[in-house]
Parts: C-alpha cells; structure tokens; sequence
C-alpha cells in the first residue's frame, strides 16, 4: 500500500552558493532565490491572510526582511524555515492588526473566478462549474482552521514540508506539529466530506 | 491495540512521516479493520480533494521590482553591523551580568545584616543580665542594711522619710564583732 496520495512535489532548498553570493550583495543571486522560493512564500502568506493584495504586501515585506537581515543567517542550511518563520510573522503582525477573514472575498472577480494568475487550469465548462465550487468550498474549509491548526496544514498539505521543518518555522514541538496537523485535517475532511463523490 | 492509537497516526502516514516499524504495524492493522482502512481513504480522499482544488496565485512581475527597488540602495547583507537582536543578545548577558552582581551584593548585605543582628542580640542579652545581677546586688545590699534597723520599708515608716538605698547612715550604732574591748 503507498502510504501517500499527494502529488504535489516538495520544491526543495535552494543552493547555498546563491546565499553566500545574496550575503555579499550580489542582486541576481537574490534574484534566484526570490525566484526559487516567491510562489511558495506568497502562496503560502495568501492562505493565512485570504487576500492577494495583503499576501503581495506581506511577500514583498518578507523578501525586504530576508535580503536585509541575511547576514545574521548563521546556517545556510536553515535558510528555508528561516524565510518561512519571517512570513509567518508577518502573517501574526498583520492578525494583530486585523484579524483574519474567513473566506477570500477579493481574489474573486464579479463572476465569481479568481482575479490573479491561476496555475493553469484547462477544463471543459462543467468541468470549470465544478471546479470553481469546489475550490470555493476547500478554500473556506482551510479558511475556517484557526490560524494555529491553518498554517501547519498549509504548509503540510499544500507545501509538502515534513513535519520537522514546520515545527522549526511554528516554533514548537515535533509532536504538537503531529497533532495538530491531524487534527486540521480531520476538521477539513469533515467539511469537504460531501463533495468526496464529485470530485472532477 | 486498539483502533484509536492507529486513526491517530493517519495523518503522519499520509505524510509518509512514521518510522517504518510503525508504519507495518499499522499496514498490518488496516489489512485486518476494515473500518480503519475505509477511515483511512476517507482521509486520504479528502487531501487529494484539497490538493487539486487550491488554486496558486503567480508572484506578479511588479513584486520583484518593487522589492528590488527597497533592496537597491541597502549595503550588501554581510557589510552591515551585527542586527539589533544580536546586540539584545549581547545586552542579555550583560543584564545576566549586572544582576549577578546585583545578587552577590544583596548576600553580602544581607549576611552583614544579620552578623550585625547577632552582635546587637549578644549586648541586649549582656545588658540584661547586667541588669539582674544589679537589682540581685542592691536586694542583698538592702537586706544588710536593714538588718538592724528592720526592713527597709519599716524604717521608710519609722523615719518618716523617703527610702533611699544608697544614703549614708550612721553605723555608730552598729555593733562591730571585730571591735577591741579597749576602745
């Protein structure tokens, strides 16, 4: 039995050698590393604040912050949850300011479709129909976890990242990572529960 | 076992996060609890159901340069000085430091408090006994004296006058066992 269903790949750590370049103020490496990891962190920010402009802003916050506090970096192999654990601030500061909405509101446009660049995406109509449903029922079912349980399942479910790896970026222990990463997921298969039969 | 301790461990299977002994033990403990297995593609359903209904959005081009425009007039990351965390950091140990030595002078002054409590008990205990001594010395004292002329307070009486223990009196009177028979 494969013990995985997932097939989304785990993007990996980019090269040391463009950090130590980025450390010495070599913009195209950094470029390369914004590159390798900007559809992950935005991603990632998006589903913790439900808005693509404020994901823009807190990605764009983020990269700022890498770029300038890199050379306090101490292991180049800890680059990945370091950058992670600066967004998710990000995510907590802006919560301070404003809590988070439940459902996306503005990544919608006024035919109900997402505004921004999807990844593509090529369906008939019903197809489409059932697709956009369902996209809208996942995203409240991941927008409605407590930001506690929401960012370890975006970041397992959707990010791939093991379990380590998260309890570095969340700060807490591997088996609270465990458990809560269990219990996000019982909570949003009790959500999309119904939908199971209709999945395109 | 029972089926709890294995649905627990759903998740980190999915994940394909569990040891491999672990792992077997609960291989083995779906292909006989069929309840567990159809648990277990519950689960598994609903994650692929999520996986391919959350759509990504794509950085927009205006984000690099934007960031690009922040990065631009900053110092190359390794030139700048150490990050003001680091320096709290450092003013930790410092404040460690201070009150380290903050504690050592708080014991020396509390052992001087109490050194100083021990020698104030010491004379208050010297002072009382003093005391005792005295007020022993100055009954005897007046039981002698009152020897011949009665108690003391019935020669207060008798005189007519205040009792004063230390006054001169006349001892002519007195007999005196070590007188010669000539005088």
């Amino acid at each position: 039995m494969s013990p995985t269903s997932t097939g989304a790949p785990s993007d990996g750590a980019c090269p040391a050698e463009w950090i130590e370049k980025a450390r010495q103020g070599d913009l195209v490496a950094y470029q390369r590393i914004y590159d390798h990891y900007a559809r992950r962190v935005l991603n990632f920010i998006y589903r913790m604040v439900n808005s693509v402009e404020e994901a823009e802003d807190l990605a764009q916050e983020t990269f700022v912050t890498v770029y300038q506090k890199l050379g306090t970096l101490k292991d180049v192999e800890r680059f990945e949850p370091w950058l992670f654990r600066i967004a998710r601030n990000y995510v907590y500061q802006r919560y301070r300011s404003r809590p988070p909405a439940a459902t996306s509101l503005d990544a919608l446009d006024d035919d109900g479709r997402p505004e921004t660049q999807l990844a593509d995406v090529r369906k008939t109509p019903e197809e489409s129909f059932d697709s956009l449903e369902l996209e809208k029922v996942v995203g409240e079912a991941i927008g409605a976890l407590p930001p506690k349980y929401r960012e370890v399942f975006v970041l397992s479910a959707l990010r791939r990242m093991s379990y380590a790896a998260i309890a570095r970026i969340v700060r807490r222990s591997l088996p609270s990572v465990k458990t809560d990463i269990h219990r996000a997921r019982l909570e949003v298969r009790r959500r999309v529960k119904g939908y199971l039969g209709v999945m395109p | 076992m029972k089926c709890a301790a294995f649905t627990a461990e759903f998740t980190a299977y999915l994940d394909q996060e569990l040891g491999a002994s672990r792992r077997a033990e609960l291989e083995d403990h779906l292909s006989r609890c069929d309840e567990c297995a159809g648990d277990l593609e519950l689960l598994r359903g609903a994650a692929r159901l999520v996986e391919s209904n959350v759509p990504e959005i794509e950085p927009p081009a205006a984000l690099w340069n934007r960031i690009q425009g922040r990065i631009l007039p900053m110092p190359a990351p390794d030139a700048r000085g150490p990050a003001w965390w680091d320096l709290i950091w450092s003013r930790r140990w410092l404040a460690a430091a201070a009150s380290l030595v903050l504690l050592a002078a708080a014991g020396v002054g509390v052992r001087g408090f109490l050194a100083r409590q021990a020698s104030e008990d010491d004379l208050r205990r010297y002072m009382s006994e003093y005391v005792t001594t005295r007020e022993a010395e100055r009954r005897q004292h007046l039981e002698i004296a009152s020897g011949a002329a009665g108690t003391p307070r019935a020669a207060e009486t008798a005189g007519g006058t205040g009792y004063n223990p230390f006054a001169v009196r006349d001892t002519s009177s007195f007999d005196n066992p070590f007188r010669s028979e000539e005088q």
